[in-house]
């Protein structure tokens, strides 16, 4: 049960299958316009982001933070037990991965319910325009992780080690696209909950 | 179908850029009477587009049909969703068409009808998404040996279905980014939509060698 991470004899090339990257690079290209619109509307309502800023929960959003953090370690601990073909801890971490990402949704629909109580809807400014469909399009991001992790995990139980190649780079591929998730987070957190 | 689009969105409707949500009723209404005979025809022609654009969609369902297992909720829910998220859009045409149709109408109803075409035109967007979602999981599910598909075409298809979803927000906003002239209501939808066309009309036409070369082993017609 050693912590791996040199169990691959496989040469080292780029993680997971390169189709995956179509959907990583598309993705992180589409965030990048996001961010990029965030920027331009910031600049056209100064005023408008830091009320917003203001009215944000910035404990909620560190707390979320603090989830897919640890989710991201959970899955990095997962992909590497399922890469020495230790069944028992990969499922193990794999579910306390997607745990987090269900903990990040429920703690998201708190935070959204608490601004709507307080009417401040996606039409109210501009900042709440862009907060809450960039945080919606991440959150589904977020459902469709813990999907595929869930997902994982079932089949974990159910058979033992996957086939091989190439539902044995699919796990990998799952790991990437989650700390993607993490990523863009991160850069959604500091956009809205500290630079605004 | 890309020229015929292409024909129909910028010489027909010149919906590009779309009117905006925000013009004044009476606005809305000065288009639709300048341009009511282009509308009219874009609008028959649309008919056509979309007849061709379902008959893509049950290929797409035939060619998942010879995939490894072929998933039959999959083929399915390409077929029905795929086909049923497209006839809506037909629905949001002929919209457009009856507010040309009488263009000495009043303006507001004119608008109405405007604001119909452009939410029944984007506003199902998880339906066609769906129906490529779908596409992308069986390509990704299919014998690795011998796929159908390139695998990375599975990646493409669900990075196409993500992306072309935001236009559900249209109906939120009537200015920005969101809204139905907007990047992300608009814009990017429509250019994956019509990124996603070519690439599969290239794989299919390669698909359509394997099989008259027999490489291809055939499950069922």
């Amino acid at each position: 049960m050693m912590p791996p991470g040199t169990s691959h004899p496989r040469n080292r090339r780029l993680p997971a299958e390169p189709g995956l990257w179509i959907v990583l690079g598309g993705d992180l290209f589409m965030f990048t316009l996001f961010f990029a619109t965030i920027a331009y509307y910031r600049g056209l309502d100064p005023v408008a982001f830091a009320v917003g800023r203001e009215s944000l929960s910035l404990v909620l959003g560190v707390v979320n933070t603090f989830f897919l953090l640890t989710g991201s370690w959970f899955v990095v601990r997962g992909v590497r037990y399922y890469g020495c073909a230790n069944r028992t801890d990969a499922a193990r971490y794999l579910l306390l991965g997607a745990v987090t990402g269900l903990l990040f949704l429920f703690n998201k629909a708190i935070e959204w319910s608490e601004l709507a109580r307080r009417e401040l809807t996606p039409n109210s400014s501009e900042f709440y325009m862009v907060y809450y469909v960039f945080t919606a399009i991440h959150g589904f991001h977020v459902v469709i992780g813990s999907i595929l992790l869930l997902t994982i995990y079932g089949k974990l139980q159910r058979q033992g080690v996957l086939a091989a190649s190439p539902a044995d780079e699919s796990v990998a591929g799952v790991g990437l696209f989650w700390h993607m998730i993490d990523l863009l987070w991160i850069m959604l957190f500091s956009l809205f909950y500290l630079s605004a | 179908m890309i020229v015929l689009n292409g024909f129909i969105w910028l010489g027909c409707w010149e919906f590009v850029p779309p009117p905006s949500p925000a013009l004044s009723a009476e606005e809305v209404a000065l288009i639709f009477r300048e341009q009511a005979f282009g509308i009219r025809l874009g609008t028959a022609l649309y008919m056509l587009a979309i007849a061709l654009g379902m008959l893509c969609i049950t290929t797409t369902s035939a060619a998942m049909k010879r995939m490894y297992g072929s998933y039959n909720t999959l083929v399915f829910a390409n077929l029905l969703i795929g086909g049923g998220g497209l006839l809506i859009t037909n629905i949001a045409a002929i919209f457009w068409g009856a507010a040309a149709f009488r263009p000495d109408q009043p303006a507001a109803q004119i608008q109405m009808l405007n604001d119909l075409g452009w939410l029944l035109f984007l506003l199902p967007a998880p339906t066609v998404a769906l129906a490529n979602a779908a596409l992308g999981v069986a390509t990704l599910l299919d014998d690795p040996q011998k796929p159908v598909f390139p695998r990375w075409y599975g990646y493409f298809c669900l990075f196409v279905a993500a992306f072309s979803i935001s236009s559900i927000v249209t109906g939120m906003f009537r200015t920005g980014p969101f809204s139905w002239t907007g990047l992300f209501g608009f814009y990017v939808p429509m250019t994956i939509a019509f990124m996603w066309l070519p690439v599969t009309a290239v794989l299919f036409l390669k698909l359509g060698g394997r099989i008259s070369r027999g490489e291809l082993s055939c499950p069922s017609r």
